[in-house]
């Protein structure tokens, strides 16, 4: 085992704010929803029209090429140049996916499979090995808890984790449309992502990809890399409870965040900021909430804590590693992002959700918290490089 | 981990971590309904136990009575298939499957459990459903190499104290069926437990999980196999499944 912190080094990530790290950052902080009607595909008796999709690929998708490898490998590349890594390539990619498919009518039903996806995406950065992980919305976190995790263990010293996803396509978004999970309220595109909003009633689908390199520390110091921010804390669990819904003891994310600043080896009190998962699902957001109080007691209150799916959506598999991404910038930028389209409070959410407006980040610790299908919650400390 | 460069040998947390019980794909029973049935799975699980699950759902129910895993609230889980299906066109009742049907099948009248049970970390979800597994938790998609990650992480699990225990269940169907939608498979699974507090043998090495041996084309280059052959490998030392529980 190596003693060494877990640096991340670099950042990349491509959203429905823009296709670099910088670009989303600058979007979450201006506080504009990307939610527009959904042109990409014919949305036949949809009850959603409303997705966030990423610039300059809103009316179609390629016919024989993967968006989602598009994005994972403009992402990708962007944090392992970003690292300073790219002649010397990386010990590991762990990417989280669910691979890449289309509308079974007699056409390619399927574009590419999870592993060939992960293995698009490693072998151009040189990455010398992969993992392909799938932990549904919490799958980005998850990348970084287990590259963090394989690094502290020797396994690695160099690790390439994140997640890239796109479920605005011809044949997942009905499927989702058959859970009922996105918003079908009768309102401007922009408005249906409203997090902690008494009016929520489902999230805003995105699309996207994000990775961060994470660097075993001696191994960045000794080649002259500089931290971007340090990986203080890692955990996951289980809901174990259902397969899409969230128990309401809120158990599972209350384990994870306590997991992961157990980890840390930190009181609750050193969090300042929280980007939560913030789906703006009538479930999630009262929970999560629930949670936090749980979990920090009377400094919950004293917490900033927002949802940047209110501006960019719910990349899904990829939620979670665009929002590690976004904390990193949080931390280097001092800034908390805003939650927009807070207008009318859920009484039962009563935290300080920073809303409409950015604001200077608070001292401390960010969490960042995901959770999924089939029952997955992780949560990331990220703390300032020194 | 895909196959690369071999790391310089150093001490992991997995010294501290061992296989605690295990099931191999020749325990289970010809019935794994009943099976799952005597397992615990209330109707609602079994109806998402498809042929990829059911032996997954088993074996790790199977492997955790072989543990004596009674409360799973520190208990983790992993899965790990190179099973990834592809997309199968719904059962429109003889409509023909264009993009529109298919659209207004999703929208009206589909049951999300026909296509959620099709996701590679269902087996995982079931398994904690039933068994109220709440520790850390992830699938991944692969094989060998893939499981010795896995392996790894959930020995590290034990040894730093995040997890009492930690199920890891392997699953796959049959060699070249790996994107096909319903098929039947086969699956195995271990526990890691605490070396010095149970007792437990066979301690995890980094590298568990490859096919020993030269001669590893036998293994099929699939997870469930290599599993298999770990639990082999240790066979004298680890908990068998209890006899009549499956």
């Amino acid at each position: 085992m190596t003693g060494a912190a877990v640096w991340v080094t670099g950042v990349g990530a491509v959203t429905p704010g823009g296709w670099s790290a910088a670009e989303t950052w600058a979007s979450v902080v201006a506080g504009v929803s990307r939610g527009r009607v959904i042109e990409r595909f014919d949305l036949c008796d949809a009850p959603t029209r409303a997705g966030a999709l990423v610039p300059g690929r809103e009316r179609e998708l390629p016919e024989h090429r993967s968006l989602v490898l598009e994005l994972g490998r403009v992402a990708a590349q962007e944090a392992v140049e970003h690292a300073g890594l790219a002649d010397a390539g990386l010990d590991l990619a762990v990417v989280a996916n669910h691979g890449d498919k289309r509308v079974p009518a007699g056409r390619d039903a399927r574009v590419m499979r999870i592993d060939d996806l992960t293995a698009a995406i490693a072998e151009p950065v040189g990455a010398r090995r992969r993992l392909a992980t799938h932990g549904a919305c919490a799958a980005g976190s998850l990348a970084v808890v287990w590259g963090t995790e394989l690094i502290r263990d020797g396994q690695a010293r160099t690790v390439l984790a994140g997640a890239t996803d796109s479920a605005l396509n011809g044949y997942d978004f009905f499927q989702f449309c058959n859970l009922h999970g996105m918003s079908e309220r009768d309102c401007p595109p922009e408005e249906a992502s409203c997090p902690f909003d008494r009016r929520r009633d489902g999230y805003l689908l995105g699309e996207g990809a994000g990775f961060l390199v994470l660097e075993d520390e001696d191994h960045a110091r000794a080649r002259g890399a500089d931290p971007l921010a340090v990986v203080e804390g890692v955990g996951s669990s289980q809901n174990a409870h259902h397969f899409v819904a969230l128990p309401p003891d809120a158990g599972g994310p209350i384990r994870a965040m306590r997991a992961a600043l157990d980890d840390a080896r930190l009181p609750a009190e050193d969090v300042g900021y929280v980007n939560a998962h913030g789906t703006s699902t009538p479930d999630n957001d009262w929970c999560e909430t629930r949670a936090l109080h749980e979990v920090f007691g009377t400094h919950a209150r004293r917490l900033a804590v927002s949802s940047t799916k209110s501006t960019l959506g719910h990349a899904t598999t990829a939620a979670g590693a665009v929002e590690a991404v976004i904390c990193v910038e949080a931390l280097r930028d001092g800034t908390a992002p805003p939650t927009v389209n807070l207008h009318e409070p859920d009484p039962r959410c009563d935290l300080d959700y920073v809303p409409h407006q950015p604001r200077e980040l608070p001292a401390g610790r960010v969490l960042s918290n995901s959770f999924g299908f089939g029952g997955h919650c992780a949560s990331l400390v990220l703390g300032r490089a020194a | 981990m895909s196959a690369g460069g071999d790391l310089a040998a150093r001490p992991t947390a997995g010294d501290g971590a061992g296989l605690t019980a295990a099931v191999t794909t020749a325990d289970l029973p010809a019935d794994l309904r009943a099976a799952a049935r005597a397992a615990g799975a209330p109707r609602q699980v079994a109806r998402f136990l498809d042929g990829m699950a059911l032996p997954a759902f088993v074996a790790g129910t199977a492997a955790l009575d072989a543990a004596g895993v009674t409360d799973g609230e520190r208990c983790g889980a992993f899965t790990v298939s190179g099973w990834d299906p592809d997309v199968h066109p719904p059962d429109l009742g003889g409509e023909p499957t264009t993009y529109e049907a298919v659209a207004r099948h999703y929208i009206t009248t589909a049951s999300p459990m026909t296509w959620l049970r099709k996701m590679v970390n269902n087996a995982l979800c079931q398994l904690a459903l039933v068994r109220g597994l709440r520790g850390p938790n992830n699938h991944v998609v692969g094989g060998p190499e893939a499981l010795a990650a896995v392996l790894t992480l959930g020995a590290r699990a034990v040894a730093t104290g995040v997890a009492d225990q930690v199920l890891v269940v392997a699953f796959d169907a049959p060699a070249g069926q790996e994107s096909v939608h319903e098929v039947d498979g086969r699956a195995c699974a271990v526990v890691l437990g605490p070396i010095a507090a149970l007792g437990a043998t066979a301690p995890v090495r980094r590298d568990a999980g490859r096919p020993a041996g030269a001669d590893g084309v036998r293994h099929g280059g699939r997870a469930v196999d290599a599993l298999d052959a770990l639990i082999d490998a240790a066979a004298p030392t680890v908990a068998p499944p209890p006899q009549g529980n499956l």
